[in-house]
Formats: structure tokens, C-alpha cells, sequence
């Protein structure tokens, strides 16, 4: 059975604040190496497929430079291969998609030029390891024109996500988004398998959302099966999350070492990662072209950065390209690209901003962002500047006392 | 030109041609020529190799890396072939160019742009090209100034004001000029071609170093043209070990990360390098893939080396995907590819003055050296200025101890 997937990787991802100023969620990096899209991408070819079809709409320059044409993930082919598909101009309408459904509807040309028995919808924005050829078995075995995937989560987990009820034959029976009884116990995974012909038919101009107006509606019609999922997943739909799925890698690395299923992603052209004689580097996970002359502890530190002497970086997130100064000290710190931290600077170590001075940014709730601290990429903290636990610097910022 | 032996690399270069050895890492020796290349706008390229091709030539491929895969030009790698008159193995350097003259004489260009492919440095070429159309001479050569110490293993150049060569030494004893020829050369296209033509009968052998440049100096036809960047000879084992630990110096001289023109080289899948919390990591240059839970003290790991928990590594140079188990204890070694070393064996410690028995010319300078996929058992014990090797069958070596200056090289493949 020939699948066509499509990533939908046009949203806003507005809970993942400055992470997602200047780029698509699925481009936010990920794991010292990669970034979030390469693990669906990563799981299609894996799992046999080679065509695909992302659609993009909100910042997608990150996106596009990262993938091009595909050639990291095998999909440079000359038949089916990765195409972007942003919103065009059609005829006398000029529109943005308007939701997930509206995107695929809007592109059902492609869907139909495609000859693909099944087409495979995923959200690219969830880190995973998924064989989809399992969940195509079990779809074709079931017979219902579509299955979604599903995970058994806590009970804590349920106000975060579409939950299933599903009847012992495997037929999801009830799907409400956010509920709040104890009979949902599956989470939707927001990865949808339809039978091609029946999606075609059954996308039109009046549908804006794949959950609201597709597969709700499909599961009250008992036409959806739920394929059950047991593996490790997280949708990166918060800071907290992105943290913690950052921080699980460094006591389990299974996700991005397993020889049989590797994460490709575009690397860089940097050589190894150099560590001084006076560098302290523990529990840490270290990309390509670093500086390291300082320490590191529990922390994940992308390609290029470079560590002055005397710095301390604890628990912390850097991305690529960011230099942080002598005798820094950086704590439950998110650093986006290429950002400069100056000499003396502290950032998310003490509980509130120093006497005598206000800073240019902002402390994010504490549900947002968990007491994590961010800085936005391109943005400069001039030495001695000491940011709060929890705050936020905007992009391209350079702070000021004011 | 790609096709030497290198056997002053001993082991290294036992089942790979001398630019495909590793190098700083994640590089191979000949990544340094093409990124060159590249930056210096040469889009065609071609390489000519002989011995034990095969990894320079998976590792090239259609040149991707290097932006060489292209509708016209690009890198084309040139093996030995029948069925022309003079077709036969690559007897020199020279010979080389002669069995391929036909593609010589195809070529547009008004000029052939010479590389060894075993040197390390950064160049612009077109400086060097405009050097040698201002020259006026057919030919000319790159040199650069290396330590009067060293010109025993160079050609020597004696040059006059103007650049033009005077007198031209191979691998001399005393010298009065310390300017080594790199083994890059320029040549007008169509006097090249000529000139092989000439010597060719006159010498079965006839090599660049030997006869060519001697015959144009000569002639007064060829030129030198100062290098001043700075260049890594690893020509042998010892310089080979020095370069490398040269870039683990707090500046060092060659600077191998540049982000703005980085060394391009074929793309690694790795994921990132781990640092556990028992490691201890101090000098070093480590990459991609390694997960470290003992110490690293000034060493080079290549992508992939695994270092167990209390093993201990100081001073060497570790190639792709080894793993150095638990408690094993290394100095001053070079560990060639997916090699394993037992728990708790002791590598490179010993008395230095004790050379290598079987190469003792190459191997006396206090390091070890493991070939390939070589399994060391163990619990032993093995020395400095030793050649350790498993055949490509049974990968483990005996579990016996190695003296100072042993060796122990799978017995069907001694060289």
C-alpha cells in the first residue's frame, strides 16, 4: 500500500513564545543536533515513505533552509521526494489556510496527482519513534476508512489533549478535546491514516479543522479506528515540555541513538567540539565546533557556541551559534541562536531583578514557562547584567538598564 | 595525485590510500585539498589514485560535499586503465599525468593546477595562479619555509629574486635555503603536455620531485611561489602525530574551525557527543557520536570512539567508532578505526628511546599504533613504539603482553 504523507507545519505554536518568534515550531532545534521536524521526517523514511508533502504557512525561512531539497533524509528522489506546499494564489482568491483541514482541502490536486493508496497526515511537531507501517497493518485490517493513533496518558495529562474512548474491537467510540471525565484514557496524537479516496471525498471549502470537523464527526459514525501506540512521545506544546523532553536525552539517549532507526538531520560542516584545559564539562550533551573553556553541567549545548573561562552553565539550553562570556552563570536557561551574553552576566539565578535597575523584557507566567528563563535569539546582554529566573528577552533585543 | 603508498604511515595507511586517512577528527586528509579547490572557484578536479583507492573513492563519490557534483567539471577520480598504447599501473607521479594525456589535451584551460592531496593547509589558489601568469615561466612550484632541521625530508628550493628557481635538491643531507617544495604545481597546459612527452622515454619512473623539477631548473622555466599560511606536513608518522596535536593548542596556528569556510567533508549521521557525569574531558577535540565516561586528556576522538567508565586516555589520536572498555589505560597512541581495546589493558606506556623493531625508522618517537578492526584482549600490557594489527578475519590479537618496541601484525600480512 503506497502512503503519502503530510505534514502540517503551517501553525503558530504561540506556547513556545520567543522559541517560535522568527520560526515554524517544527524548526525550533532540538537535542544538541536536530530539530523537532526531523523526527517525523526521519519516521517516514524509516518506515518507507518517500513522498511527502509539507505544508507550511507561518515563518517557515528556518523550515526551508533546513530541508531544501531533502537530500539528509534520503527524500531527494526523483520521484515523490518532500514538496513544500505554502498557500498560493488561486484564480481570484488569495487566502492563508485557515486551518488543518482547509490546508489539506486546499491541496487535495496534489493528494489526488499523488496515486497513494493511504495518505498519512502527521503534525511534525511531536518528537517520537514511529513505524507507520505498523499503523497502515492494522489500518488495512480494521477496514474503517481512517485510523488515528493513540497513547495511553495519566490522568494529569488529559486537559492537554483530544482524548479516545475506544470499543474492544478497536473502534474509537467517543473523541472530545480536553475532557475532564475519567473514561478517557487515550490521547489523539494528532496522526491521522485515511484511506485516499474517502479523505478526497470528504474534504470541502466549509471545513476548517481535521479534529472539529473531520475526525469528531468521522467518530460518531464509528468510522475511525485507534491504532494504540506504546512508545515514548511528546508533543512539544510548551516550554516546560520542550524542556523536559530536552532533559530526558541526557538520562535516556535511546531516541536519537538507536542504530537501526537514526535521526538524519542537515549538520553542520564544524569540526568536533574542543574542551580546554581548564573546562569541567559533566552530564551534558555537546554539538559539533564548540568552545568549551568553561563548565557545563546537565545541560545541552548545540553546535557552535563557545563557553568563556570561569563561566557555569547548570541545567540550561544553548542553541547554536550563542557565546556566553567569562565568568557567566547561566541556570534553567533556554538560549536561542546566536545570542551574546556578556562577561559577569547572570541569567536565571537570582529570584528578582537587582535593585536599581529595570530590565527590557518581561517574567512569563510561571504556567507558561515554568520558571525557565529564555532569551531570544539574536538578542545581547551586556555584561553584568544579572536576568531573573524566569524571564523573557524578546528577539534581537539588546538589554538595557533602565 | 592521490596514488602514493605513504608507507611512512605504517599501519595507517596499510588498507587505505594516504589521503583517505583520517585526520583532525571527522576529516580526511584530502578534504583539506578539495575545500581548497572549492574556495578558490577550481570547479574541475581529478583526482588520480592507484593504491588501495577504495575508501578515497566512497569517500569522494560524485563530490557532493565539496558542491564538485556538477553538470560540467566537477571531481572525477582517474583509476589505471587498459586500452590505450601506454596504459598500464600508475608507475610515478609523472607516469601518472602521461597515461592520461588524452584528457589533458581535451581540457580548455590554459593552465594545470597540481595537488598532492597529502598536505594540510589553507590556500586560496588563485593567489598562486596569479603569481605564475605574472612569472612568465611555464611552470612553477609552491614552497613554503620549513625548520633547516627538517629540509632532509624535502625537496629544497634555491631561488634568486625574481623567484625563479637556481637550484633544486631532493632530500638533501646540507642546504643552503630552507624553502621546501609543497608538491603543488602550476603548469601552462600545452607545455606540459609537450614536456612528458620529452622525458617520458628518458626515465621509467620519472617523478615530479626527481626529474621534472630538476630539468626545469635547469632550463631556468620554473618559478617558486611563497606560501606563507600555515601548512601541517604528515608525511610520516611522527609529523603526522605532531600536526594533530598541534590543533589542541589553546591557539593553534591552524585554525580548524572557521565558521565563515569551513572544511567541507562528507556529512556524519552521528548523534551529538555525550559527556556522562563521570567524565573528565581536559584539552581535547572530540566529536560527534563519542560518549565519554572515563577520562580524555589531549587527544583527537573521531566521531563514534566510545570511552568506558575509569579508562583513561592521554595524548592520542582515536579514529572512527573504537571503544576503549572499562579501566583501559592509553597514552600516546594512534587507534585506527572500529578498533576495541579490553578493560583494564594498559597501551603507550613505556620507555621511548626503544624503537619499533620492525619499522624502526618510522616508530621511534614514544607512540603505539593499532591498525584497523583490531580487537586487543583484556588485561595485557603493551608498550610504546609498538605496531599492533588483527587481520581483517580474526580481529584479536593474542593476549600476551607487547614490549617496548614489539609489534604483533596478523601473521599472513606483514609488509
Amino acid at each position: 500500500m503506497k502512503v503519502l504523507a503530510i505534514i502540517l507545519a503551517g501553525g503558530t505554536g504561540k506556547d513556545l513564545s520567543v522559541l517560535t518568534r522568527h520560526r515554524a515550531k517544527t524548526a525550533v532545534p532540538f537535542g544538541g543536533r536536530y530539530r523537532i521536524i526531523d523526527f517525523c521526517l526521519s519516521n517516514c523514511v524509516h518506515s518507507g515513505i518517500s513522498e511527502i508533502l509539507l505544508i507550511a504557512q507561518y515563518k517557515p525561512k528556518s523550515l526551508l533552509e533546513h530541508i531544501r531539497l531533502g537530500k539528509p533524509w534520503d527524500l531527494d528522489r526523483k520521484s515523490g521526494g518532500i514538496s513544500i506546499l505554502q498557500p498560493t494564489y488561486y484564480g481570484k482568491i488569495a487566502q492563508w489556510y485557515k486551518g488543518t483541514s482547509d490546508a489539506l482541502f486546499r491541496n487535495r490536486e496534489a493528494i489526488r496527482e499523488s496515486n497513494a493508496d493511504l495518505i498519512l497526515v502527521l503534525s511534525g511537531d511531536q518528537v517520537y519513534l514511529m513505524n507507520y507501517k505498523k499503523m497502515a497493518a492494522y489500518h488495512r485490517d480494521m477496514g474503517a476508512p481512517a485510523t488515528i493513533a493513540v497513547k495511553s496518558v495519566s490522568p494529569s495529562q488529559r486537559s492537554r489533549f483530544g482524548m479516545v474512548r475506544c470499543a474492544k474491537n478497536g473502534i474509537v467510540t467517543s473523541f472530545l478535546e480536553k475532557p475532564t471525565s475519567s473514561e478517557y484514557n487515550f490521547a489523539s496524537m494528532g496522526i491521522y491514516l485515511f484511506d485516499r479516496d474517502f479523505l478526497l471525498d470528504i474534504l470541502s471549502s466549509d471545513k476548517i479543522d481535521i479534529v472539529f470537523d473531520i475526525v469528531i464527526p468521522m467518530s460518531k459514525r464509528k468510522e475511525v479506528a485507534g491504532f494504540k501506540f506504546d512508545g515514548y512521545w511528546e508533543d512539544i506544546g510548551s516550554i516546560p515540555s520542550y524542556f523536559n523532553a530536552t532533559r530526558r536525552l541526557l538520562k535516556d539517549r535511546s531516541l536519537v541513538t538507536d542504530p537501526k532507526w537514526p535521526i538524519f538531520t542537515r549538520g553542520t560542516d564544524l569540526p568536533g567540539a574542543k574542551f580546554s584545559e581548564i573546562s569541567s564539562v559533566k552530564d551534558a550533551i555537546v554539538g559539533d565546533g564548540c568552545d568549551i573553556r568553561g563548565k557545563v553541567v546537565r545541560s545541552i549545548v548545540f553546535p557552535g557556541v563557545y563557553i568563556e573561562q570561569g563561566a557555569i552553565v547548570e541545567d540550561s539550553i544553548i542553541f547554536p551559534f550563542s557565546r556566553i562570556g567569562r565568568d557567566a552563570r547561566i541556570r534553567k536557561s533556554i538560549i536561542d541562536k546566536h545570542v551574546s551574553v556578556g562577561s559577569g552576566v547572570s541569567i536565571g539565578v537570582t529570584d528578582a531583578p537587582k535593585m536599581g535597575y529595570r530590565l527590557s523584557g518581561r517574567i512569563e507566567e510561571k504556567s507558561k514557562t515554568a520558571g525557565i528563563a529564555l532569551i531570544g535569539k539574536k538578542s545581547v546582554i551586556p555584561k553584568g547584567i544579572d536576568i531573573p529566573a524566569g524571564f523573557v528577552i524578546e528577539v534581537e533585543t539588546r538589554v538595557k538598564r533602565c | 595525485m592521490a596514488g602514493g603508498a605513504g608507507k611512512r604511515l605504517s599501519l595507517l595507511t596499510r588498507y587505505r590510500a594516504k589521503p583517505a586517512v583520517p585526520f583532525a577528527g571527522k576529516y580526511r586528509i584530502i578534504d583539506f585539498t578539495l575545500t581548497n579547490c572549492v574556495r578558490s572557484g577550481i570547479e574541475e578536479i581529478y583526482v588520480l589514485t592507484q593504491y588501495i583507492s577504495r575508501s578515497l573513492t566512497r569517500h569522494i563519490g560524485i563530490g557532493k560535499p565539496w558542491d564538485l557534483d556538477r553538470i560540467e567539471g566537477g571531481v572525477s577520480i582517474l583509476h589505471p586503465h587498459l586500452g590505450y598504447e601506454a596504459a598500464d599501473w600508475y608507475k610515478s607521479t609523472a607516469d601518472a599525468f602521461y597515461q592520461n594525456i588524452s584528457i589533458l589535451k581535451d581540457l580548455n584551460c590554459r593552465n594545470i593546477l597540481i595537488l598532492s592531496g597529502d598536505h594540510v593547509y589553507k590556500a586560496d589558489y588563485r593567489e598562486f595562479l596569479e603569481f605564475h601568469e605574472r612569472s612568465g615561466k611555464p611552470a612553477s612550484v609552491g614552497v613554503t619555509e620549513v625548520p633547516v632541521s627538517s629540509c632532509r625530508h624535502f625537496g629544497i628550493a634555491t631561488i634568486d629574486s625574481e623567484g625563479t628557481i637556481k637550484k633544486f635538491e631532493e632530500k638533501p643531507e646540507k642546504t643552503s635555503s630552507n624553502l621546501a617544495s609543497m608538491g603543488i604545481y602550476i603548469f601552462d597546459r600545452k607545455f606540459l603536455i609537450s614536456l612528458l612527452g620529452e622525458l617520458i622515454d628518458s626515465c621509467s619512473d620519472l617523478d615530479f620531485g626527481k626529474h621534472v623539477i630538476p630539468n626545469l631548473t635547469r632550463r631556468g622555466l620554473i618559478s617558486a611561489f611563497n606560501f606563507s599560511g600555515y601548512w601541517l606536513d604528515i608525511g610520516t608518522l611522527r609529523s603526522y602525530y605532531n600536526a594533530s596535536m598541534s590543533l589542541l593548542a589553546v591557539r593553534p596556528k591552524f585554525k580548524l574551525c572557521d565558521y565563515e569556510a569551513p572544511v567541507l567533508s562528507v556529512p556524519d549521521d552521528h548523534p551529538p557527543l555525550v559527556v556522562t557525569k563521570n567524565a573528565i574531558i581536559k584539552r581535547s577535540l572530540i566529536c560527534n557520536g563519542c560518549i565519554i565516561e572515563g577520562k580524555v586528556r589531549s587527544s583527537i576522538l573521531s566521531p563514534g570512539v566510545v570511552v568506558g567508565r575509569g579508562a583513561e586516555i592521554e595524548n592520542s589520536i582515536i579514529f572512527h567508532n573504537c571503544t576503549i572498555e572499562t579501566g583501559a589505560r592509553i597514552r600516546n597512541a594512534i587507534i585506527d578505526k572500529h578498533s576495541v581495546i579490553g578493560c583494564k589493558t594498559s597501551l603507550g606506556y613505556g620507555n621511548p628511546k626503544i624503537s619499533n623493531k620492525l619499522h624502526p625508522s618510522y616508530l621511534d618517537f614514544g607512540i603505539a599504533v593499532v591498525g584497523r578492526e583490531t580487537r586487543i584482549p583484556a588485561g595485557i600490557k603493551i608498550g610504546t613504539n609498538c605496531l599492533v594489527a588483527g587481520s581483517k578475519i580474526s580481529r584479536s590479537i593474542p593476549a600476551n603482553d607487547i614490549d617496548d618496541g614489539g609489534y604483533y601484525i596478523a601473521a599472513e600480512e606483514i609488509s
